[in-house]
């Protein structure tokens, strides 16, 4: 027991520690409930929402900062988990002040706790829906291929691209940006590989303990308000991400709320 | 250069296990179970990952949970499991078998009735979709002495041949679902380490 209450201290601190960070960052703590009528908590990014449309449009100065801490509702499962969120004014792109406050946890150790090695992935909706519309995808079988993706079905959606876009099939496994930027450039109309080379200049890179930063446009983020870049990053070895997040776009009580925010898994995070 | 020596497999024992091994060595993987071994752990090295051989229903599990990178599983089981956790990364085209509906007389049911079956899911999904009424009888194993002993008229269970079924002068009715072997991730240790790719293009692209 002795061992147990030691780690539990442990895992306190390092959780007060990597609050500390967000609170020097500007974040603000927004309490949520885990239970909700007869729904439970499965995910903070709505909670947090839900919690913060009491306040009329004007209370509001962008970017807002804020997080929320608990246990959320997995696979069958209750796991605590920590998340952050930037709600920004609709015509701002949200993802700048995320992963810098991302690239600042990693550079200072505060993700991964220990010493792991890093791999950052990153996926785009907008991409995706783009790039299969210029090779002329009807929109539901755009959709489908994102069910599929979404669903895990791997080897059915990649039948459904090698069918149709043989060439697009690397973009649908991790790739290295410059492979991707390669491929995109080759593809008619270049706008696409201008939007990664501006997207991937923002990611968490250049920190000497995350050696791989991938492209991969078959992850599509596990809720349906993600709406163009989403991400998720993983220490080789471990079975689940530590971090998993992106870009929101959500319709609740006749207004719109867009963002950008990612989620620590804690067991993940300590087991890391 | 890849190394394959922190790649687990988990692989379903019984048919899937049987037949796989010409697979793998086409695919230019070591085979890293010792025969005549009553181990269930076997490590990889460089060349080659490692494998577990573990019962069919647990193999997701273990991929899920990150324990193992790669499965190799019935399709059958996937389908009643459900594929949440896990990426199906391929199709391995062996352990060809089928999920059946099967009886003493070879006649479709009639009326309510009560079916034996280790498939909840797939059986109550069939008997939805066809708009029987039926009880399911929840057994793990040894389905067809249900109709024998009179516990269930029918059975939902797999097979092969047919030949388990004949012996026990049991008549299949009706192919509920195809299944076979197929692949599946982790879905961090997919993206996470490329070598679970490689060993994945490996051993789908050596099928002809």
């Amino acid at each position: 027991m002795k061992t147990w209450m030691a780690q539990a201290r442990d895992q306190f601190r390092q959780t007060s520690a990597l609050i500390g960070q967000l609170d020097q960052k500007g974040f603000t703590p927004v309490s949520t409930a885990p239970t909700h009528d007869t729904e439970v908590r499965r995910d903070h990014t709505l909670a947090i929402i839900e919690r913060l449309a009491s306040w009329s449009p004007e209370a509001f100065e962008y970017p807002l900062k804020v997080f929320s801490t608990g246990p959320v509702f997995a696979h069958g499962t209750w796991a605590e988990s920590l998340d952050v969120e930037v709600l920004e004014d609709p015509m701002v792109d949200p993802e700048a002040i995320i992963f810098d406050l991302l690239t600042h946890l990693i550079s200072e150790r505060f993700i991964p706790p220990s010493n792991r090695d890093l791999v950052f992935v990153a996926g785009h909706l907008g991409l995706l829906r783009t790039l299969l519309s210029q090779s002329q995808w009807p929109p539901e079988d755009i959709s489908a291929l994102e069910r599929n993706f979404a669903e895990g079905r791997f080897s059915q959606a990649e039948r459904f691209v090698a069918k149709r876009n043989p060439n697009l099939l690397p973009l649908f496994r991790p790739t290295p940006p410059r492979a991707v930027l390669s491929l995109l450039d080759s593809l008619p109309g270049a706008s696409t590989g201008n939007n990664v080379r501006a997207l991937t200049a923002v990611l968490p890179s250049g920190v000497d303990h995350v050696p791989s930063v991938l492209w991969d446009l078959s992850l599509t983020g596990a809720f349906a308000y993600y709406s163009g870049l989403v991400f998720a990053l993983y220490a080789r070895g471990q079975g689940e991400a530590l971090i998993k997040g992106g870009r929101f776009s959500v319709h609740y009580q006749e207004r719109h709320w867009q963002g950008a925010g990612f989620t620590i898994v804690l067991p993940e995070w300590f087991a890391s | 250069m890849e190394h394959f020596h922190d790649i687990r497999v988990a692989i379903a024992k019984g048919r899937i296990l049987e037949q796989l091994v010409p697979r793998w060595t086409k695919a230019h993987l070591p085979w890293p179970i010792e025969p005549e071994s009553r181990q269930l752990w076997f490590s990889g090295d460089d060349a080659g990952p490692g494998a577990m051989i573990v019962r069919g229903p647990d193999v997701p599990t273990l991929v899920a949970r990150g324990a193992a990178d790669l499965g190799i599983v019935g399709t059958d089981l996937l389908v009643e499991r459900g594929i949440q956790g896990v990426l199906e990364v391929g199709d391995l085209d062996l352990a060809e078998c089928r999920v059946v509906l099967a009886g003493t007389s070879g006649k479709r049911p009639d009326g309510p009735f009560r079916v034996a079956s280790k498939y909840q899911k797939i059986t109550r999904d069939y008997l939805d979709r066809n708009h029987f009424q039926a009880d399911i009888v929840r057994l793990s194993g040894s389905l067809e002495l249900a109709p024998l002993i009179g516990l269930a008229a029918y059975i939902v269970d797999i097979v092969e041949t047919g030949e388990t079924l004949r012996q026990h002068r049991l008549i299949e009715i009706e192919t509920i679902m195809p299944s076979h072997a197929c692949l599946i991730a982790n879905p961090a240790h997919w993206r996470a380490k490329p070598e679970v790719v490689t060993i994945r293009d490996r051993l789908v692209q050596h099928l002809a």
